[in-house]
């Protein structure tokens, strides 16, 4: 006799791991269990195109000043209180309005806009994953780079598999305890880090943002973890962003980032041995510009995400200045 | 300017300024009946990859 119902499914491409019974969605709202099998709701069906700066990301040491189409669908695997895209991360697909583009029209859209690279970015770009990958593909047979803007909520498989195609990531590091990932996110702390060591382990060039918000994550003992965690499992070449949380979503309450909060969290990270730490969403700041750690002459002056001079040579990732050599992909 | 500044600021200006909040108004109606980019009403139905079937 058949049954009524289809067969439950689990989703192991998060660490939410969700159960879904016949005609469920994950908690992603984009993933659905149809007769047993999964089916993305969102493939090809981006609700945000933009051409952006690469520093935007932000990537500061990956093809800095040139422009970047970025791309994103509805739905995301956590729930962050303070996201700042969350009409559409917390949006089911049917609430957004969509575009009908497949990935050749991506790549397409791309070239013609004269970006150098793709960026799955302002939701969680996990949630399309099948899209962004075979998006990837495509980008790499004409010549383009793949950027990974994500919470770095992804267990490992699909992640080595990712690699494959994937040229670098921004990871959002969102705090250093597993009560403020819980809290704030609604996820755990421990997948994301495993994520970052994977990330690198696997080739992909990676930079974190940490973005403060006032009272829940700018606890100086706090922030002296993470760096150190950073400086000794990622290594100190692991460029670090600073970010200003502007008041949004559910933390309306809160009042944007003290810039001292941001330049205090930036002289603790140097300490414990990073060696480039940007101060972000503070246009005009010195700290937005990349020093080289050894002859402290500055290398790429950006204001805002303009990048007014660049001293860095692409051929041998070196200092113009010392030669030291300074992590990042250049060309 | 954070964005409930932008709604209140965006009220007032069509409270002072009936003229163009109706044109306003009509533009976004023209621009919903006839959209200058491709919508695509549906979703789609693309086999996903990791997941397992649950016994039982
Ligand atoms: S990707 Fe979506 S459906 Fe899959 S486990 Fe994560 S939240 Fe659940």
């Amino acid at each position: 006799m058949t049954p009524l119902l289809s067969p439950k499914i689990q989703c192991t491409l998060c660490p939410n791991l969700c159960v879904m019974g016949d005609y469920e969605r994950g908690k992603c709202r984009v993933r659905i269990n149809q007769g047993g099998e999964l089916f993305s709701l969102v493939y090809g069906k981006p609700c945000a195109v933009h051409v952006d700066p690469m520093e935007k990301k932000p990537l500061y040491h990956f093809l800095p000043g040139t422009g970047i189409l970025s791309i994103a669908t509805a739905g995301c695997l956590l729930s962050c209180k303070y996201c700042q895209n969350w009409e559409i991360s917390q949006a089911w697909p049917e609430e957004t309005r969509n575009l009908d583009l497949p990935p050749k029209d991506v790549v397409d859209a791309a070239i013609r806009s004269g970006s150098r690279s793709i960026a799955y970015t302002y939701t969680e770009p996990t949630v399309f994953y099948e899209y962004m990958w075979d998006t990837c593909a495509l980008a790499h047979e004409r010549g383009l780079r793949n950027v990974y803007v994500t919470c770095g909520y992804i267990n490992p498989e699909p992640l080595r598999e990712l690699a494959k195609v994937m040229d670098a990531a921004n990871v959002d590091l969102k705090g250093f305890t597993e009560a403020f990932y819980l809290d704030v996110s609604g996820g755990h702390l421990q997948p994301v880090l495993d994520a970052i060591l994977l990330m690198k382990e696997l080739g992909m060039h990676v930079e974190l943002t940490n973005l403060i918000v006032p009272t829940k994550n700018d606890d100086p003992k706090m922030i002296r973890e993470m760096s150190q965690w950073i400086a000794k499992y990622a290594g100190g070449d692991t460029p670090l962003h600073f970010s200003r949380f502007y008041p949004n979503y559910r933390y309306r309450n809160l009042p944007p980032t003290p810039l001292e909060i941001l330049v205090q969290a930036r002289e603790i990270a140097m300490e414990e041995g990073i060696r480039y730490v940007y101060v972000g969403n503070v246009p005009g700041s010195d700290y937005n510009s990349t020093y080289c750690p050894s002859c402290r002459k500055r290398l790429i002056h950006r204001i805002g995400y303009e990048v007014l001079s660049f001293e860095i040579d692409p051929e041998t990732s070196a200092c113009r200045f010392c030669g030291t050599k300074i992590n990042g992909v250049w060309k | 300017m954070n964005k409930e500044n932008k709604e209140t600021s965006r009220r007032e200006f069509l409270k002072k300024n009936v003229f163009w909040g109706a044109a306003l108004m009509i533009s976004g109606a023209f621009g919903r009946f006839f959209p200058l980019t491709k919508k695509s009403p549906g979703l789609s139905q693309k086999p996903g990859r990791y997941y397992k079937r649950l016994a039982g």
